[in-house]
């Protein structure tokens, strides 16, 4: 089996980006002078100008992510892979006979039973393709949570023992995790570094096919200028009805942005952050991530590091490929709409980080395109915020300012001004058309062919599936906008963000906690719904969708949780995805362990309790202390404060995690609880 | 208990020496004191770091990992050695010459290792200055105005 690096001549990288930025240009130009067209003779000049600067800013991005899109229906339709990566020639995977690979899974105070789940099925899967001799896995933990961190050593133990992994399954917890993933990576290099020559990093919920695992490594074998292949995963395991919606919004549009996106980006791409292999030393050698200057928020670490790692890379010149045709790459979805704006939330602070970064010295023009989009996803909510609240004063203004007809000085003519609104109405429907019709290029193309069609749960539910999420994002979007425009605000204004635990389980929200959370949405929608209705009834249904989504959003967010309208959407085959309906052997495999990883997991009590109950557990916490990063650098305030509770109280419930952490990162008082001593008011030895 | 009948002369073991012991599982004090005269004398300066040392060093013979220190060989030997319950099933076999070649076996089985050998990459931090012309204006801006301290 041969991988070749190019698959056949094709147009080159440069002609394609140069025709994706004539249309893009051209069209911002063109809407952008019909937009003028709209307050002609308005005498409102300094409106117009705000209205349109902010208009082409806004436009021009959508219209980049449009003509990519077009270009990717168009590479899938034409089954190209223009000069990507190569498929592998017909014939068995084999296993690659070179290029020692680690598979790193960080996390951070996550469940551990699908962690460690998702882990035995990978593991297997390996071994059961002949493979498992050129992989190593991590499980690289900055957990905080101290409870969390004795279940994940308790889980290793096991997973070590169900598999026969011992000596190829590692786990390694930081003591403190400067710089959040990144430095969870980065401190993975720095100290196996050279051991490696790729390294494929995962997320906690992210799962690869061996399949994918080994072509990854034959791709990064047989292209030598290859730094990182990534492989957009696919979102599968939602169970709730927005996340669902999530899922089959990404499994049905995603081919298509994706491709486009691969199609321009070439070996000029980008990083998502997990689900991609990186040669090891073309990481280390560029991805040292320095602290941005200034303070936090926008300031300190890089919270999304992903890409600016893919900038250096390519500045050091080094090649970046996504590999959308490979498949066999799954990620989870955040479950509810509160949830997903918890990510945004730190994504956005991340992103808006790459300010700091975008006029780095050295920097390929597209990776400053690269990060410049990805500020762009989150500050055009507030740009169409703005554009919006200004078209509504602009409004306002216009009724307390009547027009006058006939000026102060002398004229033949009255003066007639005029407000074009089919050309706004024109406008209207280009911006909308090249919102929807990306996704209806998505839907056609699932819908053409006859197995994806199938896949979808037939014509009849993939249409009904296709308007429903249409429905409903539309009115989500007008909830996210606000959210977005306040998370840039608040990260702009100098608030920043912690770096918290994704919530990956379905639950429902009730009505209380969507009125606390988005209660002010609804009012400010029902505000403002009364107030265009009583001062322009006309334009009100120009804003209806808008309005509608700020009107609904507590119903919204409490009905995407509820888990009877899951259920019944299931049942009758909503939202269908080809990997719910026939799920790939590894999900499958993965589902059928998670229940008995949370039966091995379940542990009565905190982590001393476990502790000094599990004998085995504690021997094998203290023999691989010394393996943690930066185990010795102690808190001694902390340790003292934890002695002096247990010493007082003998109750382990009444130590911080803090101070339950400082304990378990100390060897004498563990030494102390493996000879019986440590808990229940040994004082003696507590206060030695 | 064959093979750790306890002599009174046994019975000079220091308390952290017991507490060592203790760690491996063992809770009935006449293997405690028997297992106790097995490790170095007592009137040494450090009676346990001696005894994790002889320890350690057992283990490495034992388990065949001679490329560990005493230490690293004691803290994963135990681990190894409570994972198949030694301490109950054959409390004999602590720091004895002979052990039946079946229960090395699963003591090797039991080895965890969390980690493999250190094996460093230099990995620099990158710069994302801006060029200078630009940090020029991006530090004019950042420039702050002095207070002003009233007369």
């Amino acid at each position: 089996m041969k991988f070749h690096a190019l698959l056949r001549p094709s147009p080159r990288p440069g002609d394609i980006r140069a025709t994706l930025f004539a249309l893009t240009l051209t069209i911002t130009f063109l809407a952008g002078s019909r937009f003028l067209q709209i307050f002609e003779d308005q005498r409102a000049e300094l409106f117009e100008v705000f209205l349109l600067l902010l208009f082409i800013t806004s436009f021009w991005w959508l219209a980049l992510s449009f003509w990519s899109a077009v270009g990717g229906f168009l590479a899938l339709g034409l089954h190209r892979q223009w000069r990507s990566l190569a498929r592998w020639s017909s014939g068995p995977l084999t296993p690659p006979e070179r290029g020692r690979t680690a598979i790193l899974m960080p996390i951070h105070n996550e469940e551990a039973a699908p962690v460690f789940a998702r882990l035995q099925a990978m593991y297997e899967a390996l071994e059961a393709a002949g493979a498992i001799d050129a992989y190593e896995f991590f499980i690289l933990s900055d957990s905080t949570d101290a409870n969390a961190w004795i279940v994940e050593e308790a889980a290793w133990r096991a997973l070590c023992e169900r598999v026969r992994g011992e000596g190829r399954i590692f786990y390694r917890k930081r003591r403190r995790n400067t710089a959040y993933k990144s430095g969870n990576i980065a401190d993975f290099c720095r100290r196996w570094g050279r051991r490696y020559d790729y390294m494929i990093i995962l997320d906690a919920d992210s799962l690869m096919t061996a399949e994918t695992l080994i072509t990854l490594v034959h791709l990064m074998n047989d292209n030598g200028r290859v730094g990182l292949i990534q492989v957009p995963p696919t979102i599968v395991n939602a169970e709730t009805l927005f996340g669902r919606l999530q899922q089959f919004a990404s499994r049905l549009y995603g081919p298509v942005f994706t491709a486009g996106t691969a199609l321009w980006h070439q070996g000029d791409g980008n990083y998502w952050g997990h689900n991609a292999i990186i040669r090891v030393a073309a990481f280390a050698s560029q991805c040292g991530l320095p602290e941005l200057p200034g303070r936090k928020p926008l300031g300190g670490h890089i919270m999304s590091h992903d890409f600016v790692e893919a900038a250096l890379l390519l500045r050091g010149g080094w090649q970046v490929w996504m590999v959308p045709w490979l498949g066999g790459s799954y990620e989870e979805t955040p479950p509810t709409l509160i949830d997903h704006a918890k990510r945004d939330r730190r994504w956005c602070q991340g992103n808006l980080q790459h300010m700091r970064v975008l006029p780095a010295r050295g920097l390929l023009p597209i990776s400053r395109l690269h990060l410049f989009t990805g500020i762009m996803s989150y500050l055009a909510s507030p740009l169409w915020l703005t554009f919006l609240a200004t078209g509504i004063a602009f409004s306002a203004w216009r009724l307390a300012h009547p027009l006058v007809y006939f000026p102060p000085y002398l004229t033949l003519f009255p003066m007639w001004p005029q407000f074009h609104e089919s050309v706004a109405i024109g406008l209207a429907i280009i911006v909308i058309g090249m919102l929807l019709l990306p996704r209806l290029l998505g839907f056609i193309f699932a819908l053409a062919g006859a197995r994806r069609r199938v896949a979808y749960g037939g014509a009849l539910r993939l249409t009904g599936s296709f308007l429903l999420e249409l429905t409903l994002s539309a009115l989500i979007a007008p909830i996210l906008m606000l959210l977005h425009s306040g998370f840039v605000i608040g990260t702009l204004w100098g608030r920043g963000t912690a770096w918290r635990t994704q919530s990956r389980n379905g639950h429902a929200i009730g009505w209380n906690e969507a009125c606390s959370r988005l209660g002010w949405q609804s009012l400010l929608g029902v505000g403002l719904t009364a107030l265009i209705a009583y001062a322009e009834p006309n334009s009100l249904w120009w804003i209806a969708p808008l309005c509608a989504g700020l009107v609904l959003a507590v119903p919204l967010v409490v009905l995407t949780t509820s888990p009877r309208l899951s259920l019944h959407a299931t049942r009758i085959g909503l939202l269908r995805t080809p990997e719910e309906a026939s799920p790939p052997g590894l999900l499958v495999r993965m589902r059928e362990l998670e229940p008995s990883w949370r039966a091995t997991l379940k542990m009565p009590g905190g982590a001393l309790q476990h502790l000094s109950a599990d004998r085995h557990l504690l021997a094998l916490h203290l023999a691989i202390l010394p393996h943690h990063s930066d185990w010795r650098s102690a808190d001694a305030s902390l340790l003292a404060n934890a002695r002096g509770k247990l010493s007082a109280t003998g109750d382990p419930e009444a130590l911080s995690n803090g101070e339950l952490t400082a304990l378990l990162f100390d060897p004498p008082f563990l030494e102390g609880l493996a000879a019986g001593r440590g808990l229940r008011g040994d004082r003696a030895f507590l206060s030695s | 208990m064959d093979g750790l009948n306890t002599l009174p002369g046994d019975r000079q073991a220091s308390a952290p020496i017991l507490d060592l012991l203790r760690s491996f599982g063992f809770e009935d004090s006449n293997t405690l004191y028997s297992l106790a005269a097995r490790l170095p004398a007592a009137d040494i300066d450090d009676p346990t770091r001696a005894a994790r040392i002889a320890i350690g060093q057992w283990f490495a013979r034992l388990l065949d990992q001679a490329e560990l220190d005493a230490e690293e060989a004691f803290l994963l030997g135990r681990a190894a050695f409570t994972a198949v319950d030694c301490n109950r099933r054959r409390p004999e076999s602590f720091l004895a010459e002979e052990v039946p070649g079946e229960l090395v076996s699963r003591l090797r089985l039991s080895l965890r290792v969390s980690c493999p050998p250190d094996t460093p990459a230099v990995m620099m931090v990158q710069p994302l200055d801006p060029p200078a012309p630009f940090a020029a204006v991006v530090a004019w801006f950042r420039r702050r105005p002095r207070p002003v301290r009233s007369a």
